[in-house]
């Protein structure tokens, strides 16, 4: 143990998804270069785990082993050549010529690997357990490293994930780790980093620190996406549009402003979101979400994206022309007792009345005011929530795509807009919370906003949490 | 720049950064975070130091300046107003009478009556409700905000503004700002009362009074005694008991001038004690504790807009670079196999075919694969060094010299220079005729992308092309779904002949047209799009002619072999049929992709494919399928919608022209089963041609004389690029 930091090495058969480990575990989708084809990494590769500004572990991603046949033959030529233990043996083959013949890459994983406080080493779980495994593991096990096999793909439904652990147990190697790198699944990095804590015991005061950090970025990450949520949702609530009765033309004209209006601010969103995933442009090459070139496939207003999400059109389909819109006209002031609920001190009482004055007078005058309906909202809720856990559970989709009609998320998106309908209620008596109404863009929203922002956002994260953890009872339940 | 100011300055740059960051400023935006990686610490730490390292951040601070700037203006202008309206309320109180008499009590309430009430308010709501903004601070925050934002200018004031706001008037912080100008107003206004009193009483004679018309003297002495037991206590001059009995209003009453001084001093001392005082207390509390709120206060760096910055400020981790010297040149081939093959062991031309697997599983046709020869020399399969070593032993023996081998690897393994390895060492000591049969097809596509495929077979074809300098000595057979078709090449192998499977695959695909053509003539007459329930069936029963009759399980061929059974469950159908159909279109040519009428028979051909394949297994008719109807549902999500479709040609309604065009590609997906992934695509790309709606002669593809037409054009030129395939 040198300076606390722990210096870890992957290593593996070529192209089980080493650089794609490396790539999981210090989230940088552009590190090295991932291919599905043989010896894709040739070099070394280090980077280093930093918690406030400080590395704490050192990770190197090295190239493949591909000959494990060959190099045990010749490992063991020069053992018996030279009489030493293996150990040394290995030393002296990394230092040797013949490190740089037919063993390049076997040499340099090796010597890298004899630096290190501990080794990864990477299994595709859908692989068969062949002699080559085997020998490789014997390799590893001369270099009196201490060794963690990590299983990759055990998320797919063609991982042996059984049958790898018996061969592993057979090695004499108890303590694996289940890690598919394609998933970007919280509890199994968690338990990754409990088992380096067993095998690299020195360094428990790091990794616990890791761990920590590990964690709390999660959860800034959650909220910080339930914030993005709150904010889009207020936009969307708030934003209100006023015609004349009677105009049609105009009704429809601005309707359509507004539902473009709507479509671009999600748009907006997604953009941000994905931003604060770090979710790159070509990560969409790989369905990795449901979404397609950035947006989502169909319209927020559209009848066929509620069905997706197991949402009737409601009341508002049977309005015919205004699909996906309420149309809120005087009807016995529904939205009008809103306001006072907040006027426990006078003077916030004072713009809440100002504020219903100007309801009334719209309404008195034959104005008609137009909202985006619930069902919208709803949906504007529950697929960007999913659109998160989709974020969180990265990847997974190449191999078993987000099902979006899940009836247990459907069931949680549901209650969290029960419990949000109180706040919508309040959102649409205060058009200028919303920044769509691109006159005042830009100007500062009410603290209401601010403070309902944050009550909102509040619940969307317990949503989120509940998506999350929810997926990992699913997989518990598969396993 | 005090850090409170830096975080108002970070919060409004949150606010306004995202809608106005254009791709120029990138490069801007890179340097500011760069200086705050460097800037090292917590994350808010380093979003105050981008901001500080922001090019515009002179603009920022200079808007800042000016927001200030505008907010003392205001507070200025109302403090003047305060004042002016406690100046007028003083001339208004101290209007004697006829006697140059005044109402002692009504002027003392006209002067503090209602600022005391309001100060009561202020108290009972902050003890009880934990907070209070105050009347006079509500109005002021709200008046103050609009003429800030009446004055405020550009973009970056406005977000500056906004940030103020929001900061300055937000929940903890905002009630100490609130309560700030709460007390600062009615001190103003108190001081400007005082002040003016002072002056009136000082150049003026008056007498203070007292009148009542139902209270009685025994009221107004208690009060005053209660009134003055604090001024006095500071030593103002207060009336005593005698004082208030001789000041009652009774016309010109000189018993009032005698204690006016007495009055005048309690009337100083109730404006200190019941106003200035505790609003200048009042107003220091708030001033400290807002103070100390404003050191506390922290950016909230979850919000949206900072917290997208955490990656880019506060890199979860960072690349140290390469840690070895270079990438080296990939070993040598036959570099550390320093075995010199003195006996080259050379080939029995009477002698059997030897079959050996490379790290493979056991296929389910069984091992050794049936290559149609008696005699055949099973090597088994190589699995570790002791498997490898006993190979080479074999092979040495005189008695299983064969005239040929043939090899047999997974497409499921990475082609490495071990598999390498292996090949050297056999085909070393060996002058052999050599083949290798990648297997396990299927199942690789089951687990990967369709682009994997082509990228894992050409993989292995440039690995092992020093061993198989003939390409077509490299063939993909699935050894765990074979067809009659695959079946027949394999056998083919070890003959060393295959041509007549052009013949017979010809019959096939024939027959398979007069089905579609049978199927398109009645919807031609009927008149009616075909739905998927009978496109369905039509696949089907293409299906059925291509899969091998000797086939007791009845599954068809390897290339969509995922339909097992009838258990697909309606829960992963729709992930099944995205598969299928993303298989498909990921053979088409470009060319066809490019196309949205081709892109969607493609689509509908693998999906429909399937379904066709999970069919066959048990015969029943598709639409009795329990699961039909949620395959509808999930058919329709699974197709590319055909926007940007090329309009027809033709003036006649063309019925079930997709349904033909995905029939045909079913069927010649079915027939090119044995060829790899490229060679199928490069067969479907010389098929179809160009000339399904070029018109001509027949009416084009819109009646049935022209799809006939176009259906044996299609299959003269299947034929033709078939036998070009077997003649490379």
């Amino acid at each position: 143990m040198k300076d606390g930091v722990l210096r870890i090495a992957v290593v593996g058969h070529t192209n089980t998804g080493k650089t794609s480990l490396m790539r999981t575990l210090i989230r940088d989708s552009g590190f090295g270069e991932v291919s599905n084809r043989p010896a894709t990494t040739r070099r070394v590769e280090g980077a280093a785990l930093m918690v406030d500004g400080e590395p704490l572990v050192e990770l190197f991603d090295t190239p493949g082993l591909e000959d494990s046949i060959g190099l045990l033959e010749k490992l063991d030529r020069m053992r018996g050549n030279l009489g030493l233990d293996w150990t040394d043996t290995l030393r002296r083959f990394v230092d040797s010529d013949e490190a740089d013949g037919a063993f390049t890459q076997e040499a340099k994983t090796l010597s890298h690997l004899l630096q290190c406080d501990v080794g990864l080493y990477v299994i595709d779980a859908r692989d068969r357990v062949l002699g080559k495994h085997r020998d490789e593991l014997e390799v590893l096990g001369r270099t009196a490293i201490p060794i963690v096999p990590v299983l990759n793909f055990v998320a797919s439904n063609f991982a042996r994930t059984d049958v790898w652990r018996e061969q592993l147990a057979r090695a004499n190697m108890h303590a694996v780790a289940e890690f598919d790198t394609m998933v970007l699944d919280f509890d199994s990095e968690l338990r990754l980093f409990e088992t380096l804590k067993v095998l690299a015991a020195a360094y428990r005061p790091t990794i616990e620190r890791i761990v920590e950090h590990v964690s709390s970025q999660r959860t800034v990450r959650i909220k910080a996406s339930a914030n993005l949520i709150a904010d889009l949702l207020i936009d969307a609530s708030a934003c209100t549009v006023v015609t004349q009765a009677g105009a049609d033309d105009q009704s429809t004209e601005v309707l359509e402003d507004l539902k473009a209006r709507v479509r671009r601010r999600e748009q907006d969103f997604i953009a941000q979101l994905l931003a604060l995933h770090e979710f790159d442009d070509h990560d969409f090459s790989h369905n990795a979400l449901p979404l397609r070139n950035g947006a989502w496939g169909f319209d927020p207003f559209s009848p066929e994206a509620l069905k997706q999400f197991g949402l009737g059109t409601g009341s508002a389909a049977a309005a015919g022309a205004a699909a996906g819109l309420a149309v809120d006209v005087l009807s016995a002031g529904v939205t009008l007792g809103v306001g006072t609920a907040t006027g426990a001190v006078i003077g916030a009482a004072i713009g809440a009345a100002r504020e219903k004055g100007r309801d009334v007078l719209a309404r008195l005058s034959g104005e008609t005011q137009l909202r985006v309906d619930d069902a919208t909202l709803h949906l504007l809720i529950i697929r960007n929530a999913r659109l998160v856990e989709a974020l969180f559970r990265r990847g997974h989709a190449s191999q078993d795509p987000l099902r979006l009609n899940d009836r247990t998320a459907d069931r949680q998106g549901a209650e969290t807009w029960q419990s949000l309908k109180p706040d919508i209620r309040r959102m649409r008596a205060h058009p200028e919370w919303s920044t769509l109404d691109g006159a005042s863009e830009g100007l500062p929203r009410s603290s209401g906003r601010t403070l309902l922002r944050d009550e909102v956002a509040g619940r969307i994260s317990e949503l989120l949490f509940a998506l999350l953890d929810h997926d990992k009872d699913s997989q518990a339940g598969r396993q | 720049m005090d850090d409170f100011s830096l975080r108002l300055l970070s919060e409004a740059a949150r606010t306004h950064g995202p809608s106005t960051a254009g791709h120029a400023d990138a490069r801007t935006h890179a340097q500011a975070d760069a200086a705050a990686r460097q800037a090292g610490g917590d994350l808010e730490h380093r979003i105050l130091a981008r901001t500080r390292a922001r090019h515009d951040f002179a603009d920022y601070s200079e808007a800042l300046e000016r927001v200030r700037l505008l907010f003392a203006v205001g507070l200025g202008l109302l403090a003047g107003l305060a004042a002016l309206a406690g100046a007028a309320t003083v001339q208004a109180a101290l209007a004697p009478d006829e006697h140059g008499q005044l109402n002692f009590f009504t002027l003392l309430f006209a002067l503090l009556g209602l600022q005391f009430l309001a100060l009561l308010a202020w108290l009972a709501l902050f003890v009880f409700s934990g907070g209070a903004n105050g009347l006079l601070g509500s109005i002021a925050r709200e008046v103050l905000q609009k003429f800030v934002l009446w004055a405020g200018r550009s973009g970056i004031q406005v977000a500056v503004l906004s940030a103020t706001i929001s900061v300055l008037f937000r929940s903890a912080l905002g009630r100490w700002t609130v309560g700030v100008i709460t007390h600062g107003l009615w001190l103003a206004f108190l001081v400007a009362a005082l002040g003016l009193t002072v002056f009136q009483l000082s150049t003026k004679s008056y007498a203070f009074v007292w009148e009542t018309t139902i209270l009685s003297s025994s009221f107004f002495v208690p009060l005053t005694e209660f009134l003055s037991i604090l001024p006095g206590l500071l030593g103002f001059p207060v009336p005593n008991v005698a004082a208030v009995m001789a000041s009652e209003a009774t016309g010109a009453n000189p018993g009032a001038v005698a204690h006016r001084d007495a009055w005048a001093g309690l009337l100083f001392g109730a404006i200190a004690v019941y106003g200035l005082i505790p609003r200048f207390v009042l107003l220091v509390f708030c001033l400290v504790m807002g103070r100390r709120a404003r050191r506390g206060h922290r950016l909230d760096t979850a919000a949206p807009g900072f917290a997208e910055l955490a990656p880019r400020l506060m890199p979860h981790a960072s690349k140290g670079g390469y840690a070895d010297a270079g990438a080296g040149a990939m070993p040598a081939h036959g570099a550390g196999r320093a075995a010199v093959y003195v006996n080259r062991i050379t080939a029995n031309p009477d002698g059997p075919v030897a079959v050996l697997g490379l790290e493979i599983e056991r296929p389910a046709t069984g091992w050794p694969p049936d290559i149609g020869e008696p005699g055949l020399i099973d090597l088994g399969c190589i699995d570790s060094g002791h498997d490898l070593r006993s190979v080479l032993d074999t092979l040495k023996s005189p008695q299983a010299v064969p005239r040929q081998i043939i090899f047999v690897g997974s497409l499921l393994t990475t082609p490495d220079r071990g598999l390498r390895a292996q090949f050297e060492q056999v085909l070393g000591g060996i002058d052999v005729p050599a083949t290798l049969v990648l297997t396990d097809g299927g199942a690789f596509r089951e687990r990967s992308h369709a682009s994997d495929v082509a990228l894992r077979v050409s993989d292995w074809r440039s690995m092992a092309a020093e061993f198989f300098p003939e390409p077509e000595n490299i063939v993909e057979i699935d050894l765990d779904h074979l067809t009659e078709v695959t079946r027949a090449r394999l056998a083919s192998l070890a003959s060393g002949e295959g041509n007549e499977q052009v013949q017979a695959s010809g019959n096939r695909l024939r027959a398979c047209f007069d089905l579609i053509l049978e199927e398109y003539a009645v919807w031609q007459d009927g008149q009616v799009e075909p739905g998927h329930v009978q496109q369905a069936e039509l696949h089907r029963r293409i299906a059925q002619l291509y899969s091998g009759e000797d086939d007791e399980d009845g599954k068809e061929g390897g290339f969509l072999s995922f339909g097992e059974k009838l258990d697909i469950d309606v829960s992963s159908l729709g992930t099944r049929l995205q598969a299928g159909a993303d298989m498909m279109t990921g053979i088409l040519p470009g060319r066809l992709v490019a196309d949205p009428r081709w892109l969607l028979a493609g689509a509908l051909a693998g999906s429909l494919g399937c379904i066709a394949a999970a069919t066959l297994a048990s015969p029943m008719a598709i639409a009795a399928l329990p699961l039909w109807a949620g395959a509808g549902a999930a058919l329709s999500a699974v197709l590319p919608s055909r926007e940007g479709k090329a309009p027809e040609t033709t003036t006649a309604p063309a019925w079930g022209t997709d349904a033909v065009r995905s029939a045909v590609l079913f069927s010649l997906v079915l027939d090119a089963q044995g060829y790899d992934e490229v060679t199928i695509t490069r067969l479907i790309d010389d098929a179809i041609g160009d000339d399904e709606d070029s018109g001509g002669d027949d009416g084009g593809f819109a009646t049935l004389a022209g799809t006939q037409g176009w259906l044996d054009r299609v299959h003269t030129r299947y034929q033709a690029a078939q036998k070009r395939e077997a003649g490379r």
